[in-house]
């Protein structure tokens, strides 16, 4: 017997290692590393970079300076724009939370074996191209528009109204609304994790539905909202696309701005200089909500 | 609504008298806790009744079991009772007054779940205090009555960890602090031993039943396993196929089975298929037996204990009396389960002797009385469980 096993495990042993240890581990680590470095760390290394060469007339030269950030921040238009785009950030991913959550805990309570496809329902949306969905707000809301028509057929105004189109309220409608799938997706995930006997254990001790909400199923999935409203922020936070079809003159933000500065303004170290601005106050923001994410909890 | 608010009247009397010792043994009043009246259960999407026309009566102060294999509606039966699931036809009456469609958090019922559900973002402490905190209890009353309650099932000292940082049956006893915390009328407790080990169970049943004695509250608890309903309860319903097979003592459960699927499932079983040959006569094909009493029907099942029969000289006397073959023996220790054929019938017996061997010729026999003529309902077979 003995004699047999060893006789088996011997060729296995003695099996030439082709490949050194080291290099196979780094070798395998190699994909992941790759991607760091080329989607994350060069293309930040070079915006930080742009952002502190010198623009002269399109130009760059690459005398390193502050000069960029500082013209930045003494202009008024720029804290202005970027007020602007941090409220409008902020209110459209906060109203995209109060009515995706709600939809997603009303889905998974209420619709039981349906609520795969009513989650699928509301995340359908997504399929479509992101200008046709933005498009279709412009549509709505224009001048010769639905809701226009529809007020107008209803004898509630005369003539067509202007001001439903291009403003900070419009951005702010139409990015909620881009906002609100992936901030469902991610609230549908958190509360589909809460087991049914937490809700009964708790009515059983004698809380009513709105105070097993308050004490059990909130704190539980408060972490996935949070990671839901991050997600929101950072997609809205940044477009540039929404602020330009639907925003008008008062809608711009940053965005814009930084599109303009790499294009037709043609002054790439401004650009970079936005961009890098915008990158640091999400990850302040993202700061700021990872407090909320944090769960001393184990779901069984 | 007379179904109590949790809140009111029992938490105050509550904190006066802190323990409300009842004597197991001494008489206690017929008020029934709880009673199913014609109650039916069928799930949507489902043919099949999960609970059919049941009526059941609990009474105050008692251990109750309801003892079933899976699949025979006893979950559901408690589910009822705690208003997680409503009846789709018949009547639940807690304490007397109709409690159907009554939500679970304004029953005076609490529940110890088979996962023992508790919060996992809450200390121990805290959610020992749910219930009180929900009742809106004032908070300097809460912190004694938790500790109490955490004493009560030996867990002091574990406040401030989390759930997630306890073990199985600290964790059950954490579920048994909390549910009985509020001190309701009432403890449901569905298959609460389920996921322990051997052992654990054990020391847990007895905490179990020495905590009813203790605080008094009427209890039901939901089993698979029949040594545990037979060693705590008062009385128990077996239960099968969605229907109650039988209602009583564990002792009379025992000894006088009412069906064949009761007889089977408690305990180990003969269970012979006779046709009446009247009066106290029967036979079962070739073996003619002397019977306890008269069967109502021509065709019937009587039921006999292995431990029932005698075997070898002493089995001369008694009215029923054989010669068998001995088939195959099982040992299992303290004795041996011998296989006794008697021209095609074929007995489970029980025998000390070491000198019976497989082919010897015994003799074996029972009083007539130690027999029970069972009611047809389908002998318990466990490849038949499940669902």
């Amino acid at each position: 017997m003995a004699a047999s096993a060893a006789r088996y495990l011997e060729p296995v042993a003695a099996l030439p290692r082709r490949i050194p240890r080291p290099l196979k581990r780094f070798l395998l680590v190699s994909p992941a590393l790759v991607w760091i470095v080329c989607l994350i760390l060069l293309p930040n290394a070079f915006l930080i970079s742009y952002s502190l060469w010198k623009n002269e007339l399109g130009t760059i030269l690459h005398v390193w300076n502050v000069h960029n950030y500082t013209e930045l921040f003494s202009s008024q238009v720029f804290i202005t724009l970027l007020k602007r785009t941090l409220l409008i950030a902020v209110v459209s991913t906060t109203c995209a939370t109060l009515i995706a959550y709600p939809l997603a805990y009303v889905v998974v309570t209420r619709f039981g074996r349906y609520k795969t496809l009513a989650a699928l329902l509301i995340i359908v949306p997504l399929w479509v191209s992101y200008l046709m969905r933005v498009f279709a707000w412009k549509i709505i809301l224009g001048e010769n528009g639905v809701l226009n028509g529809l007020l107008k057929s209803i004898g509630l105004i005369e003539k067509p109204s202007t001001a439903l189109l291009y403003s900070t309220t419009t951005v702010i409608v139409t990015l909620t609304y881009v906002a609100i799938p992936y901030v469902f997706l991610a609230s549908y995930t958190s509360l589909d994790r809460v087991p049914k006997h937490y809700y009964e254990a708790s009515s059983d001790c004698g809380a009513s539905a709105w105070r097993t909400f308050r004490h059990v199923v909130w704190p539980l999935t408060r972490p996935g909202v949070a990671v839901g409203f991050a997600i929101g922020f950072v997609l809205t936070f940044g477009d540039y696309v929404t602020p330009q079809m639907v925003g008008g003159l008062s809608g711009t933000m940053l965005g814009s701005i930084v599109l303009q500065s790499f294009g037709t303004a043609d002054n790439w170290p401004q650009g970079a200089a936005i961009g890098v601005t915008i990158i640091c106050t999400g990850l302040i923001v993202l700061a700021l909500l990872s407090l909320f994410t944090r769960l001393e909890a184990e779901i069984e | 609504m007379a179904t109590a608010k949790k809140e009111s009247s029992d938490v105050s009397t509550a904190t006066r008298a802190p323990e409300r010792v009842e004597v197991g043994d001494a008489p206690r009043s017929r008020t029934n806790v709880v009673e199913l009246r014609g109650v039916s259960k069928v799930y949507p999407g489902s043919d099949e009744a999960a609970v059919a026309d049941m009526d059941l009566e609990i009474h105050e102060g008692e251990f109750f079991s309801i003892l079933g294999s899976s699949g025979s509606g006893k979950t559901t039966t408690l589910r009822m009772i705690a208003g997680f699931e409503q009846p789709t036809s018949g009547s639940v009456l807690l304490d007397g007054a109709d409690a159907t469609g009554v939500p679970p958090f304004r029953r005076d019922v609490n529940t110890v779940f088979q996962n023992y559900a508790l919060f996992p973002h809450m200390k121990v402490q805290a959610n020992v205090a749910y219930p009180l905190k929900m009742a809106g209890v004032p908070r300097r009353e809460i912190e004694p009555r938790v500790e109490e309650a955490l004493e009560r099932v030996s867990m002091t000292g574990f406040e401030k960890r989390l759930p997630h940082q306890l073990s199985g049956g600290q964790r059950q006893r954490v579920a048994l602090a909390r549910a009985l915390i509020g001190r309701p009328r009432l403890l449901l407790l569905d298959e609460p031993l389920g996921a322990l080990d051997l052992k654990l169970r054990e020391s847990m049943l007895l905490v179990l039943k020495h905590l009813q004695r203790q605080v008094g509250i009427t209890f039901i608890y939901v089993t698979h396993d029949q040594g545990e309903a037979l060693a705590m309860s008062d009385r128990l319903a077996v239960m099968n196929g969605g229907r109650i097979e039988q209602v009583a003592t564990p002792m009379e459960i025992y000894d006088r089975p009412a069906t064949s699927f009761v007889a089977g499932f408690i305990g180990k079983t003969n269970l012979l298929d006779c046709m009446h040959a009247g009066g106290l006569a029967g036979h079962a094909g070739s073996m003619r037996l002397a019977l306890p009493e008269e069967p109502d029907e021509a065709r019937f099942v009587l039921s006999v204990r292995p431990e029932a029969i005698v075997v070898g000289e002493g089995s001369r006397g008694l009215g029923n009396h054989y010669t068998a073959t001995v088939g195959d023996i099982l040992f299992l220790g303290h004795e041996r389960e011998v296989m006794a054929d008697i021209g095609g019938q074929r007995l489970m017996v029980r025998s000390n002797s070491a000198a019976v061997s497989t082919g010897d010729t015994i003799e074996i026999g029972w009083d007539p009385a130690d027999a029970v003529i069972v009611r047809e309902t389908g002998s318990w077979r466990p490849q038949q469980q499940g669902t």
